[in-house]
């Protein structure tokens, strides 16, 4: 429920401000490890398939997708098991794993000569007590549509971390918007223990009849939250008026060879509930 | 040496040095608008045959200390007849005058200094006079008088953007500066995100800014002292004027107190309003029709002649900003503020201000719909002040004085609205107390040698109730090894303090000195050292403050800021005084500044000391001016070369950073011309550095979105900002009651798109028009203001 002031300052300055895009010189460039993906533990028990992309940074300005990182060695440990990652296609890893609520897992890749480490802990997550659309009107900030909606209930007397993604026809959907800091995350600090009736998991999947929405809602740790909202907070395109300047966003791997080259990206480990919908 | 001895010592000077001048008279007296009745501060008393002077105080009282002997006097102020009366002193003696102002008012406009010589003359280094008058006459954004963009013309001051609350000094930021309406402070003085002032022009008479050697009467803020001074209303008549401006509409009313059957009352008072009304305009559009969005300031003052030598002044200041989106979110914010005062005269050497006052400033965001909320957040501080000047005789003035503020910070209360589920929250409140005292002395050693000297011990004692949270090695804030990412402290218990009790107390002494050797009648030099603490910071991490940003206490994880500020300073006249020169070069060192780890969370958090770092800065600067006082042609040219670098574990490696308001070159030229009675011209261009941003290294694919990777911070700049605006005054014809006068602006007049940011994203829009994911970054700059013309018109009765 983090505020933005910046839509205040949109409706405030349309009539005077200008947004042009422009030419910048970019002087350095830093080659950066990226990791994405990480830990998921499926409430429901059905799948265990474990998914890790690793990349590389590139220039700004580089129009082309980043090509993926392939000869990284990845395996994760649960403090008893290791589990050795294979390579797919296009610097994705995968391995099967059967997670606990609970364990502690940590990341070890080795790429280029340099060892990288994360570490990250199991939270729970609570199930997705219904799921529906709702027709919603034209308005100043979005287009008519059907909004997906899910009700579900907070866990009383424990700080718990969530976040939301939807995929419709089963393509995950994601836009840079400067409301994906306030939608696709949230504390509970404000709701602790109460039931969530009518959250909009995306406001901006706009769905017709016959669509098929899938709505998955991770419980995350506090790191890892906070994490998320610099990253959509600096991804919502905008000033972000009432945000601090933007900066490096410091993920949680460590380069154990060289501190200086620390990786981008995160190592998430996640609980998730999911609930599917087709509208009629 | 401790604050006792040097007291002691202070006066046992004092007292020989009184001793040695005894066989003197006292002339003193008031100097009023014989008009208005208004006082006149500021104004000048010379004595020509011993090329002595004096200016009259806040309260237009002056003091002279002359041997006996028969004297003419002249009694002077800008913009009214200049009055000669002859003396014969003999004894004490009250001389109060009246002077009448000038048949073409602002035949000369005051830019930098009211009195005559008073550059070479002012011991003080770093100091800065703007009158409402001209302020008036200077373009404005979209019409309205703006006297914190005017003192930005100033050396020394600016700002980080067109839309950015506050104003920065000598490489501070804008929370370090101490803004004081007649006495009160304002915690935030701007409207709409900071775009305008809280200042009303029309209540307002003048403004002084301390950015260099601040008075020892002055503390709480590590950069500089802005003195707003409300002015009086006329004691003779009831007047009034009102101005339409594209923004808003004033309206000022004035009249005298218990005036009964004689020419002057025994007080005056004076009301003003302002209301903006964008709201009106935005409920045309079809989208914006339940739009509320609207500011107001109500501002008061009146004073009463309690006797000979009583006087009890009263000012008040209430403002709000409105910002509501039906079903959507609202949010307000204003700061509201009340001074009493009260003047005596004690003898014509000894006088006095008690002044009790209170300040506020509050906000609240709501949110409508099914996670709907009320958060209101307010800080309150009441006040009570004594200061006494004591004229102690030619050659020392004395002031002295102490102070105390209590301080009740409720950092918010969060409450569910409409059928929302939240739970309510309340940030814990957090009380303090503030207190000073002060003993300063201006010296005058030989007719061209002056110092001025002086001393403040300050404290801040934290109370209870509150409950302070422990944590492992006494540490909020750790840094991660390897990441560097700083993570929350352990807790490992809490300490609960009872009501009133004692949680932190800090103290600090301030010596304030500065000297001033006069070379010859038209120039000076000086030199000046000051230190100051300041105890409540404003939390902050955007780049320029914000109106919901919460003031904080120091407390058991944050102690005071400190800075140590020396300067030296050149000042002269040429052609009796129609062109003034002043240069000045100052260095600060600053310690315990407020930094924040990187995703603070500040608005919705009980313990703020895991957000928070310390850091040290550096600021040093050269500042030139060069003002045309008289004539049809007046104007000033100001230009400050100057770095502001900030230092903070963890942050660019460890090394110096540009603060965010860091900016090299600042050149604002600016030039009013009287072409007729009627007709007036004015015109400013400003050129400075653009500010310090971080540009990204590279970028990255997560969760479906491109990212940038930012580099070291600040480390690049926004392109150059350069401005040039003009504004024509047209004057209605004189009637029998009524004056009107046409303003017409034009802000920004080759219409410079000057970059308030430069934002790094990836496009959101495909081919299509519609919101998507594209992989395309691009850079995108965001300008404030085109060419804006504007017009308002004023109307006196």
């Amino acid at each position: 429920m983090k505020y933005n002031i910046s839509m205040l300052l949109i409706a405030l300055l349309s009539l005077t401000a200008c947004q042009d895009v422009v030419t910048v010189e970019i002087e350095n460039f830093e080659e950066l490890l990226v990791i994405e993906g990480g830990i998921t533990h499926r409430i429901d028990g059905t799948n265990n398939q474990q998914t890790i992309q690793l990349s590389k940074t590139s220039d700004f300005f580089d129009q082309n997708a980043n090509g993926g990182v392939e000869d990284a060695a990845v395996t994760v440990t649960d403090g008893s098991n290791f589990y050795d990652f294979e390579h797919i296609d296009n610097g994705i890893y995968i391995a099967d794993i059967s997670t606990r609520i609970g364990a502690t897992y940590t990341l070890n890749i080795e790429y280029n000569g340099q060892f990288y480490e994360a570490t990250e802990t199991l939270v729970d997550v609570p199930q997705i007590d219904s799921i529906y659309a709702v027709f919603e009107e034209e308005s100043i900030f979005a287009d008519e549509g059907y909004v997906t909606r899910i009700d579900t209930e907070d866990p009383a007397g424990q700080a718990n971390y969530y976040h939301w993604k939807v995929f419709k026809n089963g393509v995950f959907v994601i836009v840079p918007d400067l409301g994906n800091q306030t939608n696709l995350i949230a504390s509970d600090q404000f709701f602790d223990g109460q039931p969530l009736v009518g959250i909009e998991p995306n406001e901006e999947v706009l769905l017709e009849i016959g669509d098929e929405v899938r709505v998955e809602q991770h419980g995350i740790s506090e790191r890892y939250h906070n994490y998320l909202d610099q990253l959509l907070g600096q991804t919502g395109g905008g000033p972000g008026f009432g945000n601090p300047p933007p900066g490096r966003i410091k993920g949680n791997v460590v380069n154990a060879t060289d501190a200086a080259q620390a990786a981008v990206g995160y190592f998430a480990v996640t609980a998730v509930a999911e609930a599917t919908l087709v509208v009629e | 040496m401790g604050l006792r001895s040097i007291i002691i010592i202070l006066f046992a000077t004092w007292g020989s040095l009184h001793q040695a001048f005894s066989q003197e008279y006292t002339l003193s007296g008031y100097l009023r608008d014989g008009q208005t009745g208004e006082d006149l501060i500021g104004a000048s008393v010379f004595v020509p045959a011993l090329s002595q002077g004096t200016t009259t105080d806040a309260f237009g009282f002056y003091t002279l200390s002359l041997p006996q002997g028969n004297y003419e006097l002249e009694f002077s102020y800008l913009g009214f007849e200049r009055v000669l009366r002859y003396v014969d002193l003999n004894t004490d003696t009250e001389l109060s005058v009246k002077l009448q102002e000038a048949s073409q008012a602002l035949t000369e406009v005051v830019v930098t200094a009211t009195v005559q010589d008073a550059n070479v003359q002012e011991t003080a280094l770093g100091v800065e006079k703007l009158n409402t008058d001209v302020v008036k006459q200077l373009p404005t954004i979209l019409g309205e008088v703006d006297i914190l963009k005017s003192i930005q013309l100033l050396p020394g001051v600016s700002s980080v953007g067109e839309g950015s609350s506050g104003f920065n000094v000598r490489g501070g930021s804008s929370d370090q500066n101490l803004v004081l309406l007649d006495g009160a402070t304002l915690y935030n003085p701007s409207h709409l995100l900071g775009f305008f002032s809280v200042f009303n022009a029309d209540a307002i008479e003048d403004v002084q800014l301390y950015k260099g050697s601040v008075p020892a009467r002055y503390g709480g803020r590590l950069s500089s002292v802005l003195e707003v001074n409300q002015r009086d209303g006329s004691n003779k008549e009831f007047k009034g004027s009102a101005a339409l401006g594209l923004i808003s509409s004033r309206i000022a009313l004035e009249g005298p107190l218990a005036k009964g059957d004689n020419a002057e009352g025994k007080g005056s008072w004076l009301i003003t309003g302002r209301r903006s009304y964008a709201d009106l305009f935005l409920r045309l559009t079809e989208d914006f029709n339940d739009t509320q969005l609207y500011f107001y300031d109500l501002n008061a003052r009146a004073n009463y002649q309690l006797g000979e030598n009583d006087r009890l002044y009263f000012s008040a200041y209430l403002g709000q900003d409105v910002f509501e989106l039906s079903d959507l979110f609202g949010t307000s914010w204003g700061n509201s503020a009340a001074t009493l005062r009260w003047n005596r005269i004690f003898s014509e050497s000894l006088s006095s201000n008690l002044s009790a006052t209170y300040s506020g400033y509050n906000y609240r965001l709501q949110s409508f719909g099914g996670t709907g909320f009320d958060w209101t957040s307010n800080i309150t501080n009441y006040s009570l002040k004594q200061d006494f000047n004591w004229f102690l005789n030619e050659k020392n003035s004395i002031n002295f004085g102490a102070e105390a503020t209590y301080y009740d910070f409720q950092p918010g209360e969060i409450s569910p609205t409409g059928e929302s589920t939240l739970n309510t929250i309340t940030y814990d409140p957090k009380y303090a107390l503030e207190f000073g005292i002060y003993l300063s002395n201006e010296q005058t050693i030989s007719d061209k040698l002056t110092l001025n000297y002086g001393l403040r011990f300050s404290g801040f004692n934290r109370l209870g109730n509150e409950t302070i949270l422990l944590y492992q090695n006494n540490e909020p804030v750790v840094q991660e090894p390897g990441t560097g990412t700083y993570l929350n402290g352990e807790v490992i218990g809490e300490r609960t303090y009872g009501s009133g009790e004692s949680i932190n107390l800090f103290t600090g002494l301030e010596p304030r000195v500065s000297a001033r050797y006069v070379i010859d009648d038209q120039s000076s030099i000086k030199a000046g050292y000051n230190r100051m603490y300041q105890y409540i910071h404003l939390i902050s991490n955007t780049t320029s403050a914000t109106p919901l940003d919460i003031w904080s206490p120091s407390g058991p994880y944050k102690g005071p800021q400190v800075s140590d500020q020396i300067g030296i300073g050149y000042a002269r006249n040429f052609n009796d005084n129609t062109y003034e020169f002043s240069a000045e070069v100052y260095y600060k060192w600053m310690n315990n500044l407020v930094d924040f780890v990187d995703g603070a969370e500040l608005t919705f958090n009980n313990n703020l000391e895991t957000e928070l770092l310390s850091g040290t800065g550096r600021a040093y600067g050269l500042e030139l001016q060069i003002s045309k006082t008289k004539g049809d042609f007046t104007g000033w040219i100001s230009y400050t070369l100057s770095r502001s670098e900030r230092l903070v574990e963890g942050i660019n490696n460890g090394e110096y950073y540009p603060a965010n308001f860091d900016k090299p070159h600042d050149l604002s030229l600016t030039g009013m011309y009287k072409l007729s009675d009627r007709w007036s011209f004015a015109a400013n261009f400003i050129y400075a550095t653009g500010q310090p941003v971080t540009y990204p290294t590279g970028r990255y694919s997560y969760s479906g979105l491109t990212v940038a990777n930012y580099g070291s911070r600040n480390q690049d700049r926004l392109p150059d900002y350069h401005r040039l605006d003009f504004s024509a005054t047209l004057k209605g014809k004189q009637r029998e009651r009524t004056q009107s006068q046409w303003v017409f602006s034009i802000y920004n007049a080759y219409n410079r798109m000057n970059a308030n940011s430069i934002f790094f994203q990836e496009r959101n829009t495909d081919a299509n028009g519609n919101e998507a994911t594209t992989g395309v970054t691009e850079a995108v700059r965001l300008s404030y203001f085109g060419i804006v013309p504007s017009v308002s018109y004023e109307i006196k009765f």
